[in-house]
């Protein structure tokens, strides 16, 4: 900034940062936008999205200040919105750029999103004073449900793309229509984008990415429901711990996954007895396991087939216990290999009662 | 005898001395240096580096033993001649000089990148050098205390990358012995850099109190210094893995960012403005000898003035390095030249010394 200094009148604050790309067959122009928050006659702060252009990253900064009344100001910001092109294309040079800068914030949180991050950026949140704020605040709280955990900032980015034997998981958010209500539309988080490396290579719905992040994150909390029709059902919120054990014969590896999942019922319209008999719960746990245990199977055999890729970080085992660099390709491995699933249950509390 | 045999400094100032000297700028990319050929055993080696630093102590021990009260410096015209001897310890403070430029010009480095981006490098150079030089003028006392006190800072801000343990994974570090013996003791090599201040044992030896406790409290002086290496490399490989580590020039800043302070946008800043008065002191202690060291060798000129001199020569020296890659490089090659001169000159110190009879410091 500068020996003297900078008011911050004359600053121009970002708040979210965008990375798009425009790829043409001769030449690739990355576009970053960027949400800032100027300050207007005093107090009052403005949020409008200013985009810089350019063929390489560095250049889309000169190419912003061409278009800007103030100076710019790196390392404030709290999201970066990736659009799903530019994921698609390779997030290297985004990462490389950032990493190189100190004044990058390495706890802004990373995402991908459907189309152009322009749009998003340009999108009004009700109740918010932009989009970047609603948008840090939903990754924030992710952590809630849905088994996702809460590492998805620049930092956690950087360390799993290059590291042997882990992949990259970010939340996919899109601008959608609210299901059955009026014309609001709204963003909402719709999945995950699943990376090889630095490359995006596919992404998934919601019920999938559950699944998904049962498997792969360690401490993370979710609902299980045992479903038998619209009337009967019952819901349990639960915190999973996962341990991975590995083991190799002959060139081909077993890997072991045990989770532990600990909570408490919500709501309970299955089987009115599990609160009065042991013997009922206790079977009430079992269903959840074997639920649990066919769901995982499934989304195992998936991954397996159509991604092809090492996304529940079971490379980082084997590796850890066979040895690192030894040039095997962990994807390959991981998709030839057997997954196991082991679940235990453990209802730990049953809340006030039930109706 | 000269007047500076009337200062002494107390075991604990050795001992903070001693680290001081072994702890600068080096400590916040030591990791790349041990994950090069080590992988993820890295930390062994650290341990295993430290045995150069012991070997120094236990011949300098042996030096004192026999000479008490006669440093290096005369030792060596005692045992080559006068002529041979001066050019000898002359080398042996250039050694010291080299040391100071290559510290300076790495905060420099350091300093441009995470904190003061808009300084140039003699403005960063005069204002740094400034202080030290005023610390080196006081005399030796002073700087022992200096030493002392800013070494309870040093363990305070070693411990604040405590925080990684909740985010990285012990996985990293597996499978343990996994490169294999001889990487980690290659990777030891190149830990000669980091651990290369004790030959400062040598010289300032005649200072110490109590003679008879400089093997003790030199080699707690070693065993916290090794700690606190292997303590940094365990964590960076832990949080960050063996493959983003040589990514960053300086991983050990990466992992100071790891405690989230509400308020604090990022700890590094702080990190590194704390840790430059840990490189301020080894800065001085380094000054001081070469200050001292030229004194010995033209004994006309007190160390007051040396210092004045050498401000000038070091300043033009520290900007000769430029980038950090070029400045590693250079040192890398100069480096282990300079190791093996001082490991032989002091090796056959003691040898020559073995020969003489000692000033009896064994009757009491």
């Amino acid at each position: 900034m500068g020996t003297k200094g900078e008011l911050v009148e004359n600053l121009e604050i970002p708040v979210g940062v965008g990375a798009d790309i425009e790829k043409a067959p001769s030449y690739t122009t990355y576009i970053v936008p960027v949400l800032i928050h100027s300050s207007e006659n005093g107090n009052k702060v403005v949020s409008n999205v200013l985009s810089g252009e350019g063929s390489t990253m560095g250049r889309t900064r000169e190419n912003r200040q061409l278009k800007s009344g103030k100076k710019f100001l790196i390392g404030l910001n709290r999201v970066f919105i990736l659009s799903e092109e530019a994921s698609r294309n390779g997030l290297r040079n985004f990462l490389d750029i950032n990493l190189n800068n100190a004044d990058i914030n390495d706890r802004a949180f990373c995402i991908v999103c459907r189309g152009k991050s322009e749009d998003i950026l340009k999108y009004k949140v009700k109740g918010y004073p932009s989009s970047a704020e609603y948008i840090y605040g939903m990754i924030k709280n992710l952590n809630q449900f849905n088994f996702f955990s809460s590492q998805y900032t620049v930092m956690d980015l950087v360390v799993r793309v290059d590291a042997e034997g882990r992949n990259t998981l970010l939340p996919y958010i899109e601008i959608t229509g609210n299901t059955g209500k009026g014309a609001d539309n709204l963003i909402k988080t719709t999945g995950v984008a699943i990376f090889n490396r630095d490359k995006m290579i596919a992404k998934t719905d919601i019920k999938e990415a559950k699944v998904i992040n049962l498997l792969k994150e360690n401490n993370v909390k979710g609902i299980l429901t045992l479903q038998r029709n619209s009337k009967k059902y019952a819901d349990f919120y639960a915190t999973s711990k996962r341990k991975v054990k590995c083991y190799r014969e002959n060139g081909t590896y077993t890997f072991i996954i045990n989770l532990d999942l600990k909570g408490n019922v919500l709501n309970n319209e299955l089987n009115k007895n599990i609160y009065k008999n042991p013997k009922e719960m206790k079977m009430f746990e079992q269903d959840i396991e074997k639920l649990v245990v066919e769901m995982c199977n499934r989304t195992i055999s998936q991954v397996k087939n159509k991604y092809k890729v090492d996304i529940l970080d079971l490379g980082r085992v084997a590796a850890a216990k066979y040895g690192r660099e030894t040039g095997t390709d962990w994807n390959e491995v991981i998709s030839k290999s057997d997954i196991q699933v082991n679940v235990k249950v453990k209802v730990d509390t049953q809340g006030r009662g039930e109706y | 005898m000269n007047k500076t045999q009337n200062t002494f400094i107390t075991p604990s100032e050795f001992t903070s001395l001693l680290i001081a000297s072994f702890m600068g700028i080096g400590t916040l990319y030591l990791p790349n240096a041990v994950i090069k050929d080590a992988k993820q055993d890295g930390w062994m080696s650290c341990i295993i580096g430290s045995l150069y630093p012991l070997y120094t102590l236990f011949l300098a021990n042996y030096t004192c033993n026999k000479f008490p009260n006669n440093d290096i410096f005369t030792l060596s015209e005692k045992c080559f001649g006068k002529i041979l001897g001066s050019i000898l310890n002359f080398i042996f403070t250039s050694f010291f000089i080299f040391i100071e430029t290559t510290e300076l010009a790495a905060l420099s480095n350091t300093f441009k990148v995470y904190t003061t981006p808009f300084l140039k490098n003699y403005q960063i150079f005069l204002s740094v050098l400034t202080v030290t030089a005023y610390t080196v003028y006081k005399g030796m006392k002073p700087l022992g205390r200096l030493c002392k006190v800013l070494f309870y800072l040093t363990t305070m801000l070693i411990f604040v990358p405590i925080a990684t343990l909740k985010y990285g994974s012990y996985l990293n570090l597996m499978p343990v012995f996994g490169s294999g013996f001889k990487n980690i003791i290659k990777a030891s090599k190149e830990t000669a850099f980091f651990y290369c201040g004790g030959e400062i044992a040598f010289v300032i030896y005649p200072f110490l109190q109590d003679k008879k406790k400089l093997l003790k409290y030199g080699i707690i002086g070693t065993v916290i210094t090794t700690f606190i290496y292997a303590w940094s490399v365990f964590l960076t490989i832990y949080y960050l893995g063996i493959e983003i580590s040589p990514k960053y020039l300086w991983p050990v800043l990466t992992l100071a960012d790891s405690i989230q302070i509400p308020i604090i946008n990022s700890f590094r800043y702080i990190f590194i403005s704390l840790w430059a008065l840990v490189v301020l002191k080894c800065l001085s202690v380094f000054y001081f000898s070469a200050s001292y060291g030229l004194n010995r060798i033209i004994k006309k000129i007190s160390p007051q003035t040396f210092t004045i001199i050498l401000y000038p020569i070091i300043l033009f020296l520290s900007s000769l390095y430029g980038t950090p890659t070029r400045r590693r490089h250079s040192t890398d090659i100069i480096m282990p030249i300079y190791l093996i001169y001082n490991l032989i000159y002091i090796s056959s110190i003691a040898i020559l010394i073995s020969f003489k009879k000692g000033d009896n410091l064994e009757k009491k």
